[in-house]
């Protein structure tokens, strides 16, 4: 009875927006107490952080990825983007959508694809006279496109949770990246295939192709163009470590964009440390009070109960998926997606395991419902930045985002149901 | 000694920039330091043993010292649903009553962390290598302690505000 007051009055203050981490903290503290367990546990649990390998990745991308969205790499891509297929409107959104979700796997999935690209396409899609609506619409699903695919760090954050679990079926990062290709993929060729046949009727104003222009815009784009194509190339092959990536990149990025490029002064860097490393020590703080709080979950047999519970009432896999699918985009609607990792992960791994859910696929299962989640009315992150960003009423956001949500909604069905989408090249 | 507001809040200042020339210091030496291993480990095929260790240690420090970042700008991760639908009034209350409630759980974490380190302390336990467990651990009551001074204070401007 206790405890149940205690979780209530937690969540409530959770609610009232008090910063998570300390609300999971007391969770914790509470459980560790209630356990008769010594509360100086608690800097055990938390040190468990110096005791992670991999984590490294996460500082180290949140910094490239700041990087890369004060220079004006953004630019560089839109002038590429123009240049090549600006003169053939089909290939023009096609290609815009993956140049989104590189755009956001290198800058993690923080609404900084719509500030940053999303702005500079959106008058260029506007000039070329597709609809605001769509183009608001295509811009803001834009912001959680590449949640699935390397090195974007909800992707990389789910592999170092699920290693903590010591589950009876272990899985690489890269199995992780692999599993996230073909599930883009389908993403973004269903966003085109929407995206094409909505704009069929209209007149689009096309740039005429210039050898020249295409020439320039990959001349000034040929350090950049080299990274994500290393990157990938050798975190697919396995020919780097994903740790070992992240400070390459790290390394190249700075010296690109500050003495090549010479877009970002020395006495900006520190600033761009300071606010990356905001980030990235806000998700790692929630990441070492939620493992203490998942160890007062495991000690109190919370996901053996829960499995029971869910077995009893549901006996189909696929029905376990589809409730899971609801409640995930709830979740991704209310929760930032770091938190709803390191909270929901631990709770929901064992059970989707024990439906026989393999759990490479249920991280992509999770991440595509996020992505989802971003843009769900009527509090996903990227409709607030969009409307913000666009300067529109957010009920207009919402009608314009509806569509994509709905498209990729069908797509997460799709790759909720055939597992093989994700697992085919893995194993 | 009584100090003015101005020299008050050019201590508060220096000590922001103390703050971020840490957090700075700590990203570039382990860029450095992941840049050396990685030469090493592929040119000459050795690494530094004990490089790893202290790498993570040093992610520890910097997820730790990036919370007290997001603590001075309230950049904390956060649900927030509630507060759309507050008062003005209301939602001063709340923030006054969240920024308690953070210090007074920080102070709790830095409190036992602190009890923590001197057993290990006294057990003389190593990190690894030769460098002791309290040293690379003290950055947990260290930043907690930090943490729960900024809430404390936001709470106590949050209140002055309420009075007016």
């Amino acid at each position: 009875m206790l405890t149940i007051t205690v979780v209530i009055l937690l969540i409530l203050i959770a609610l009232s927006g008090a910063p998570l981490f300390s609300v999971i903290a007391a969770g914790a503290l509470y459980g560790f107490y209630i356990a008769g367990i010594d509360l100086q546990v608690i800097a055990i649990e938390i040190y468990r952080i110096a005791e992670t390998p991999l984590l490294i990745a996460l500082p180290l991308f949140t910094f490239t990825g700041y990087l890369l969205s004060e220079s004006n790499t953004s630019q560089r891509m839109l002038n590429l983007i123009q240049s090549m297929v600006g003169w053939m409107p089909g290939a023009m959104l096609v290609v815009t959508f993956v140049f989104f979700a590189i755009f956001t796997a290198f800058t993690g999935a923080s609404g900084v694809t719509i500030v940053a690209l999303g702005a500079l396409l959106y008058p260029a899609l506007i000039k070329a006279k597709y609809s605001e609506k769509f183009t608001l619409g295509m811009v803001t699903s834009s912001g959680s496109l590449g949640l699935l695919l390397a090195p974007s760090l909800p992707l990389i954050l789910y592999g170092i949770v699920a290693q903590q679990m010591d589950l009876e079926i272990q899985f690489t990062l890269n199995d992780l990246f692999i599993a996230g290709l073909m599930p883009s993929a389908i993403m973004i060729i269903a966003l085109s295939i929407y995206a094409l046949y909505k704009n069929k009727q209209l007149k689009i104003k096309t740039v005429n192709f210039s050898n020249r222009n295409l020439q320039k815009a990959i001349w000034d784009m040929r350090w950049e163009i080299p990274m994500p194509v290393l990157l990938l190339s050798g975190i697919y092959s396995g020919l780097f470590v994903i740790s070992e990536a992240a400070a390459l990149i790290a390394i190249y990025v700075i010296i690109i964009e500050v003495f090549i490029y010479k877009e970002i002064k020395k006495d900006q860097i520190i600033n761009i440390v300071r606010e990356s490393m905001t980030m990235s020590g806000s998700i790692l703080l929630i990441l070492a009070v939620s493992l203490a709080l998942t160890n007062v979950f495991i000690d109190a047999e919370l996901p053996e109960t829960l499995f029971e519970i869910i077995n009893e009432n549901i006996e189909s896999k696929y029905t376990f998926l589809i409730l899971l699918n609801i409640f995930l985009l709830f979740i991704g609607a209310i929760l930032d997606i770091f938190s709803a990792l390191v909270i929901i992960v631990p709770l929901i791994l064992p059970v989707a395991i024990n439906f026989g859910i393999h759990p490479v696929h249920l991280g992509v299962i999770f991440l595509a419902n996020m992505q989802i989640g971003y843009m769900t009315p009527p509090v996903g992150m990227n409709l607030f930045i969009s409307s913000y960003r666009f300067k529109k009423p957010i009920s207009e956001v919402y009608s314009a985002s509806i569509p994509f949500m709905l498209v990729l909604l069908v797509i997460l069905l799709v790759i909720t149901y055939i597992p093989e989408i994700s697992l085919i090249f893995i194993e | 000694m009584v100090l003015s507001n101005t020299q008050i809040d050019s201590i508060i200042h220096k000590l922001h920039q103390l703050e971020d020339s840490v957090v700075v210091a700590l990203l570039m030496s382990v860029i450095v330091l992941a840049l050396i291993q990685i030469i090493l480990r592929n040119v000459f095929d050795e690494g530094i043993v004990w490089a790893e260790s202290l790498l993570r240690v040093q992610v520890l420090w910097l997820g730790l010292f990036g919370g007290i970042l997001a603590a001075r700008k309230s950049k904390q991760l956060n649900i927030d649903v509630l507060s759309k639908y507050m008062s003005v009034n209301m939602k001063a209350y709340s923030a006054f009553f969240n920024n308690i409630f953070a210090a007074m759980i920080c102070i709790i974490i830095s409190y036992f962390s602190m009890v923590f380190l001197q057993l290990e302390y006294e057990a003389s336990s190593v990190a690894f290598e030769k460098v002791p467990f309290w040293i690379t651990a003290s950055v947990i009551p260290f930043s907690f302690l930090i943490m729960s001074i900024k809430y404390a204070l936001k709470s106590y401007i949050e209140l002055n505000q309420l009075n007016k």
